[in-house]
């Protein structure tokens, strides 16, 4: 083998392609120490961008109890009401609408006015295909298929501050998701305990292969970006003592990859590597039969998002100030159940808004009724909030971007709710 | 603000293109006029338009391409033979539905009798400790199948199927019964009649549990199965359908399902007239009375040859075998192929095979996990042992087989695939597979450098039989610099990663 060259050295052998190759030279490396970087503007919060996949039940989440057609609609899915006293009872939020009582962890969130749920949301496209729906929302380009870039891609893009760590936008998971799709090149991590190359400690054979291939890659497509941030991410990870990491306030996070996903996140916030935008999913929502009332699938997936993000919200304590969790599903289900127990594709759903900036304790969105005459296409919860405008805020108020017309293009009524206040 | 297409959005974001152009300046690799490898090729679908070419031709190295194209990897004799009598007749051959399996894999998967059960003979794994077995046994064929058999192009359309057809093995029954699917289905039609194969699936246990269809009844129709059948198997979601159109759809097929554990024939395909909604129904503007299971035979017989399915799945093969972004052109012959020939899918692969724009288009297709892993085993000769760790590899990536949870399949667009995650797993199977410290796959690359003296003839040889044709300088220079003045042997399993590892390998 030739002499040996770390990457570092081999970095300055061939400074003159570093000048004119921005993307490999390691600027990240002083925003290690320090996460605000001198001569940019001060930066938003992190987000945190849950995905719920395969269009989550949101009458059965935010349940409008004081509906008889609630009960009429859901003959085996209704859930009792609050006033009834039992265990398995739904939890009141405002005498009006109240949470399944799988998610008795949000009540906490909910009481320190940290937690916003925003009904009768969602896309105003009619889809009801769940690919073109989530294509929709995570694009943020509803009824609209030549814009190929994600609204979170498009954020980072015309957001005023440079950030070029490989953990600014993070997917979680293995597959990158379409949100996070674009000129701005987002890292896919599914265990950072695992994201080194050749083994923990790294040989010097492995090391010579890290700089060959690093400059096999070092080109300016996207496959070379992505191949870059890689490179960049493990030579990160490997100063970050992965091994022991342990929850604060004695957080417990749900067993899983959704809970698995949250805690890393938390670990990143913690390690302060200059992470903005985290994307997680949590899948399993298309409950066409069987979807369950108070035990079964959809009961237990409400436990494992509840339970996680209220983990979250406690191991990240007095850091929730600047974090902010959205969650949406690309849309709701029918009123009316099935005869199998479950639920055909809807329309509007709930979306959750969680954090330190959150005008929380309240829900918002014009409540449309699910009276027969009140409903949309097929017997579907009709959309009174566009997601956009909860998006959108967000961005505008905790992400301190101003460009929304970038980052929504073709979208220009947004209806502000304040569902949060201006980050200072 | 005014409507934007997507060009004019490029456009807006277009400080990152110029960025990109004043890169480009010094990119090692790129900037080469006629390398023996294309330029390596942009992943974002919307930026690889393929030129309408006339130019490039069919000869040696096209030939080498299109072989990588459509298979896992091509071997030595398969290069060979394919010069010998040309591509169009080499394709023709690879066209052909083999009867049963290659000899060299049938006697690799002799011991896996779940392949050959009946569906009855499947659901009795439905008990503790043993349901596993038929998915296991499952996996387990087919990446020998697409690692041994000779029939690549077949094991090719195999995939593609498998993910038109999508089922996920994790969904209770469909875990044993997906053995008889992929036999029954998928393997059996893969390169026959798009008719024959979409009746097929309709009449698939594993696919009536997937969809939820065994559950329809008239009083309570399910709808998953009926869209999905109209959005992914046939019409496509712009393929002019209504919200309608499905509940009608679902009310045709009320009925369909799986016989239950008490009947003759447990976990058959079982048409149940009790449950079936006897009312009149209307789809796509044609009107269905009364008819039994005979009403969802006419609509699978209509949607086979509707115009939207033709486009749809003339779109999805062009993507899989041409370009993440399918030139219009092609799309429009290969459906007026489709149309001529009645659904013949040999003839429509034939003329995507023998297109300018195919030609145009090789060593541009990212490759997808499967692929990357299949084709590294082929190419350095392992001895696969498939089973869980290699399928663990596959799930790092995103990719495990049979395990993608929605109906739709696998993405099959490079910017899905090139993830920070993907590459460093693949860089890491690759260091793995050649260094042969994977416990289902050993490797001996000695023999393929065991004629060359040089580091510099060493990475020719590696790149002969990973490539088909020789690394261009720039990319070689690299290696050869990484080989130094080691000796060939020490040197070749490092050198035969980075290959692996390298954007060359990444493409076909």
């Amino acid at each position: 083998m030739n002499t040996k060259l770390s990457r570092r050295d081999f970095l300055s052998t061939f400074a003159s392609g570093i000048t004119c190759m921005g993307v490999r030279t390691p600027d990240w490396y002083p925003r290690f120490t320090f996460f605000a970087p001198q001569n940019v503007g001060p930066r938003g919060d992190v987000l945190v961008c849950i995905f719920q996949r395969g269009a989550m039940d949101g009458i059965n989440v935010v349940i409008p109890y004081t509906e008889s057609d609630y009960y009429k609609a859901r003959p085996t899915l209704a859930i009792p009401e609050p006033k009834s006293g039992k265990d398995n009872a739904i939890i009141d939020l405002d005498g009006k609408f109240g949470l399944h009582p799988s998610l008795r962890p949000f009540k906490e969130i909910w009481d320190a006015k940290q937690l916003a749920p925003i009904h009768a949301a969602g896309s105003p496209d009619p889809t009801h295909s769940h690919f073109d729906a989530m294509d929709y929302m995570e694009r943020g380009t509803p009824g609209e298929k030549q814009i190929p870039t994600g609204w979170l891609a498009r954020h980072l893009q015309t957001v005023a501050w440079e950030n070029k760590s490989p953990f600014r936008a993070v997917g979680m998971g293995t597959l990158l998701q379409t949100s996070l799709r674009g000129p701005v090149s987002a890292t896919s991590l599914q265990s950072i305990a695992e994201f080194h190359l050749g083994g923990r400690n790294r040989s010097d054979p492995i090391k010579q292969f890290q700089s060959a291939i690093s400059q096999m890659y070092s080109g300016s497509t996207p496959l070379d970006q992505s191949a870059s941030l890689t490179l960049q991410a493990t030579d990160m990870l490997e100063k970050i003592n992965v091994g022991t990491y342990k929850p604060a306030n004695k957080a417990e996070y749900p067993k899983g990859n959704f809970g698995t996903a949250l805690m890393q996140v938390a670990q990143l916030i913690k390690a302060e590597v200059g992470l903005e935008i985290a994307a997680v999913d949590l899948g399993g929502w298309d409950t066409h039969v069987r979807q369950g009332a108070l035990e079964g699938d959809m009961p237990d997936l409400l436990a494992e998002l509840s339970q996680g993000l209220a983990a979250l919200y406690k191991d990240l304590g007095d850091a929730m100030k600047k974090v902010t969790i959205v969650t949406m599903s690309e849309f709701g289900r029918r009123v009316a159940e099935n005869g199998g127990g479950g639920t055909d594709h809807g329309h509007g759903n709930v979306m959750f808004v969680m954090g330190g900036g959150v005008n929380g304790g309240k829900v918002y969105g014009d409540w449309p009724g699910i009276g027969k005459d009140k409903l949309d296409g097929p017997g579907d919860l009709a959309i009174t909030t566009d997601f956009r405008d909860v998006l959108g805020e967000i961005v505008q108020k905790r992400m301190l971007n101003d460009k929304l017309s970038e980052v929504f293009p073709n979208y220009s009524k947004f209806k502000m709710r304040d569902v949060l206040q201006k980050l200072a | 603000m005014t409507n934007l297409t997507r060009r004019d959005f490029l456009k807006l974001s277009g400080g990152l293109a110029a960025t990109a152009a004043a890169l480009a300046a010094c990119k090692p690799l790129g900037a080469t006029t006629d390398p023996p490898l294309p330029t390596l090729a942009p992943t974002t679908a919307p930026l690889t338009a393929i030129p309408a070419s006339t130019a490039v031709p069919i000869n040696e190295q096209t030939i080498a391409r299109a072989l990588r194209r459509l298979m896992f990897a091509p071997k030595a004799e398969d290069y060979a033979r394919a010069k010998q009598i040309g591509l169009e007749k080499f394709v023709d051959e690879m066209l052909i539905q083999p009867q049963g399996d290659d000899p060299d894999v049938a006697s690799k998967i002799k011991d896996l009798t779940t392949l050959g059960m009946s569906p009855s003979e499947l659901v009795e794994f439905d008990q503790d400790g043993k349901r596993g077995k038929p998915g296991d046994e499952l996996m387990r064929a087919t990446a020998l199948r697409s690692t041994y058999s000779r029939y690549q192009l077949y094991e090719m359309m195999v995939d593609f199927w498998t993910n038109h057809f999508n089922i996920y093995i994790r969904k209770n029954l469909t875990g044993m019964l997906k053995t008889a699917d992929d036999r029954d289905v998928v393997r059996k039609y893969a390169l026959g009649k798009f008719y024959d194969i979409l009746s097929a699936s309709a009449h698939s246990p594993a696919m009536m549990i997937y969809l939820d269809n065994f559950e329809s009844t008239k009083n309570k129709p399910n709808e998953n199965y009926a869209r999905e059948l109209l959005e992914l198997h046939t019409l496509g979601v712009d393929g002019g359908y209504t919200q309608q159109d499905v509940q009608e759809l679902a009310r045709v097929l009320t009925g369909w399902g799986v016989a239950g554990r008490r009947g003759a024939k447990p976990g058959e395909f079982e048409y149940r007239q009790n449950i079936h909604d006897t009312g009149s129904k209307s789809i796509l503007g044609k009107k269905y009375e009364n008819n039994g299971q005979q009403e969802g035979e006419l609509v699978l017989q209509a949607l086979a040859k509707h115009r939207s399915t033709i486009n749809y799945v003339s779109k999805k093969l062009v993507r899989r075998f041409v370009a993440d972004d399918p030139p219009q052109a092609l799309i429009a012959k290969a459906a007026k192929t489709f149309t001529d020939s009645d659904g013949d899918i040999p003839k429509v692969m034939k003329t995507l095979v023998m297109s300018d724009e195919f030609r145009a288009s090789l060593g541009q297709k990212f490759k997808r996990p499967y692929e990357f892993i299949i084709s590294a085993l082929r190419v350095t000769n392992a001895q696969v042992d498939p089973g869980r760790a290699l399928n663990n590899y596959l799930n790092q990536m995103g990719q495990p087989l049979f395990q993608w949870g929605t109906p739709d399949g696998y993405p099959d667009e490079a910017p899905a695939w090139a993830t920070t995650g993907g590459m460093l797993t693949r860089w890491n199977f690759a260091l793995a597979l050649c260094n042969n410290t994977l416990r289902e796959a050993k490797v001996d690359l000695t023999p393929l450098t065991k004629d060359a003296t040089t580091i510099d003839a060493a990475i020719d040889s590696l790149s002969l039989a990973f490539l088909g044709e020789k690394l261009p300088n720039e990319g070689k220079q690299i290696l050869t610099k990484f080989g130094g003045s080691s000796n060939v042997k020490t040197a070749t399993p490092m050198l035969a990663a980075l290959i692996i590892g390298s954007p060359y390998f990444q493409y076909r």
